[in-house]
């Protein structure tokens, strides 16, 4: 932890930007990796463990490459690599990194959906534990087990 | 007692109370402190929410940048408060009626893999830690000015606090401290917006001002503002996009999905008592966010007419904005920008040498401004 | 267990109020903030141009309407169909 705040103090020295800019960029990763897998959790039936993984992982690589194009890698100064893509800010259809996050989220659901299709299907069990989630009847209190 | 005793008095203060309120309720079990809002009304676990939600990012630079950007502004508006309502019908009540404590546990269940855990741990990991990078950069320029010490020094002292909190207290978790830090928040952002909004349309509530007259006259405190900043040669405050339609689109859609997926939002309606509470705490988290959300605008709005309107004296009195005497003297400067140029985060350059501060777009693309602009360096030297 | 209504109609029940509140979310901010702001603009309330009032005011409100009415409509979803708490 201590670790952490560190990095993120150092970083904070050296800010990729304003900081609800840089928030935003925490927003747009949360946005490509998390929200899709959740989401998918709860209204897709079918969705299986080599879907949602690949779809992270598509997500949250796409938008990271995105960002660190413009604020360097791990927003480090100097190694940007906006250079690679012609040097114009902003060249994906002038979408700035700080909203990339959507776009990553549509390939998170694209990939997730592409890889469940060519993966075995979810359990049985796996069925029945989201239709069970999706009905408010029987809700426990929260237990404390990790 | 000066203001600055009397700010060190007043922050002071509310670390007590906050410090007071976590000692005192945890009398109470161990459990409780997990299960934070198992025991709070809804109505209180929405204040707690915003609590968290109003963080350096949102209580420092939202404003500015809104103030900066104009109507594209309402991509942050939109975008962080939008989430809630996705957050409400799409993940909250059913991660509750799945009973576990954290992101990653719901993920490896549903998808019956160690693996999926771990790809969902490193997600959270980038997400929490640019959080955290985007937050210091506002407690760098909050310990900076409330200090007067540089930007990098203020980051230093934020780095520690925020150390000696996570050591000392987890305390931060226990929800009615939060509810304390939000009543200090809400009024600290809210009552010099009241008395702002008053001074410039003589309506107190910051929301209606912004869409009042200015005192004493009929013309709207946005018209006003438009025509000052374009005048000025910045974009038309009313309208101005950041870069595109389409930029905008996309950026809403990010930071709306954005809030919906982050861990310290969603942790908190896994710990109400019911499936039905975490719908009704989202909607009231929102009301307590929006508070603030709807105040930030007019905030932003009234300190940009403000910022122009002290740096050159035309803007108030309809006189030629471009004639020298309008600007202010770099010496006569209020003692704010002074505090201020002591972060380093403000800074004068006096590039005509005429010592008085000017303000405008010296990169306008509009022909006629740059002429306007052109004349008036010219006959300055 | 039986005065409820046909179980498997509880989730297609959801699934409509979800799209019906969402339409609505999207047609205030996407809708009447962004992409309709500058034709909205032509119009003002009060003071404010109405696409901008959209934008930075007026979708927050609609926002918080939508999920107390969502929340309120789900409670008597789940008594129809007797999947509510007790």
């Amino acid at each position: 932890m201590a670790g952490s705040i560190v990095v993120a103090g150092y970083l904070g020295l050296n800010p990729p930007g304003f900081a609800a800019g840089t928030v935003a960029i925490a927003f747009g990763l949360a946005a490509s990796s998390l929200f899709p897998c959740l989401m998918m959790g709860i209204f897709s039936k079918t969705m299986n463990k080599q879907g949602a993984i690949a779809g992270m992982l598509a997500g949250l690589g796409i938008t990271m490459f995105y960002v660190f194009a413009h604020k360097g890698i791990f927003f480090i100064k100097g190694t940007e690599y906006l250079g690679l893509f012609g040097g114009k800010p902003s060249f994906f259809f002038g979408i700035s990194p700080n909203a990339f996050g959507a776009i990553g989220a549509i390939v998170n659901f694209a990939v997730a959906f592409a890889v469940k299709n060519m993966t075995p299907p979810v359990p049985e069990h796996i069925a029945q534990m989201v239709e069970d989630v999706r009905i408010p009847r029987g809700s426990k209190a929260v237990d404390g087990t990790h | 007692m000066g203001l600055q005793a009397l700010t060190y008095l007043v922050v002071g203060f509310t670390f007590a109370v906050y410090i007071g309120i976590a000692i005192w309720a945890r009398a109470g079990t161990t459990s409780e402190f997990y299960v934070a809002g198992g025991g709070v009304h809804p109505v209180l676990n929405g204040m707690a929410t915003g609590a968290d939600w109003m963080s350096a990012a949102s209580f420092i630079s939202m404003a500015g940048l809104i103030a900066n950007m104009g109507f594209g502004g309402g991509l942050f508006l939109m975008g962080w408060t939008g989430g809630y309502v996705l957050l409400a019908m799409l993940l909250a009540p059913y991660l509750r009626k799945f009973g576990k404590f954290t992101v990653p546990q719901f993920v490896g269940d549903r998808y019956y893999s160690k693996g999926a855990s771990t790809v969902a741990v490193l997600c959270l990991l980038a997400a929490s830690v640019t959080y955290i990078i985007g937050q210091m950069t506002g407690v760098g320029v909050a310990f900076s000015r409330f200090l007067g010490v540089s930007n990098h020094v203020g980051i230093f002292i934020g780095m520690g606090v925020v150390f000696m909190y996570a050591v000392f207290g987890g305390m931060k978790g226990i929800t009615y401290t939060q509810v304390a830090q939000y009543c200090v928040l809400i009024l600290a952002y809210t009552v010099p917006a009241v008395f702002i909004s008053l001074n410039l349309t003589g309506n107190p509530l910051p929301q209606l001002g912004l869409g009042s007259h200015m005192v004493g006259t009929d013309i709207s405190l946005l018209s006003k503002l438009d025509q000052v900043v374009t005048d000025l040669g910045f974009g038309k405050y009313t309208t101005q996009l950041p870069g595109s339609t389409l930029n905008m689109f996309v950026y809403t859609v990010s930071l709306m999905i954005g809030t919906a997926g982050l861990p310290h939002v969603i942790v908190r309606f896994f710990t109400v008592p019911k499936v039905k509470d975490a719908r009704a705490s989202a909607g009231w988290a929102l009301v307590f966010i929006g508070i603030l959300y709807t105040t930030a605008p007019a905030v932003a709005a009234m300190a940009r007419l403000n910022l122009h309107a002290t740096i050159n004296t035309a803007v108030m009195s309809g006189g030629d904005l471009f004639a020298p005497e309008s600007s202010i003297v770099y010496a006569q400067r209020p003692d704010w920008m002074k505090r201020w140029e002591v972060t380093g985060l403000l800074k004068f350059t006096d590039k005509n040498g005429d010592g008085r501060i000017q303000y405008y777009n010296d990169k306008s693309k509009n022909a006629a401004f740059n002429a306007k602009a052109a004349a008036a360096r010219l006959e300055r030297q | 267990m039986s005065q409820g209504k046909d179980i498997s109609q509880y989730w297609p029940t959801v699934l409509r109020l979800i799209a019906t509140v969402l339409s609505v979310w999207a047609l205030v901010s996407y809708g009447f903030g962004i992409l309709l702001a500058p034709a909205l603009n032509n119009i003002s309330l009060g003071g404010y141009p109405l696409g901008f009032w959209f934008a930075q005011q007026g979708s927050m409100y609609v926002f918080i309407a939508l999920i107390f009415i969502y929340a309120w409509k789900m409670g008597k979803i789940d008594e129809e169909f007797d999947v509510h708490e007790e």
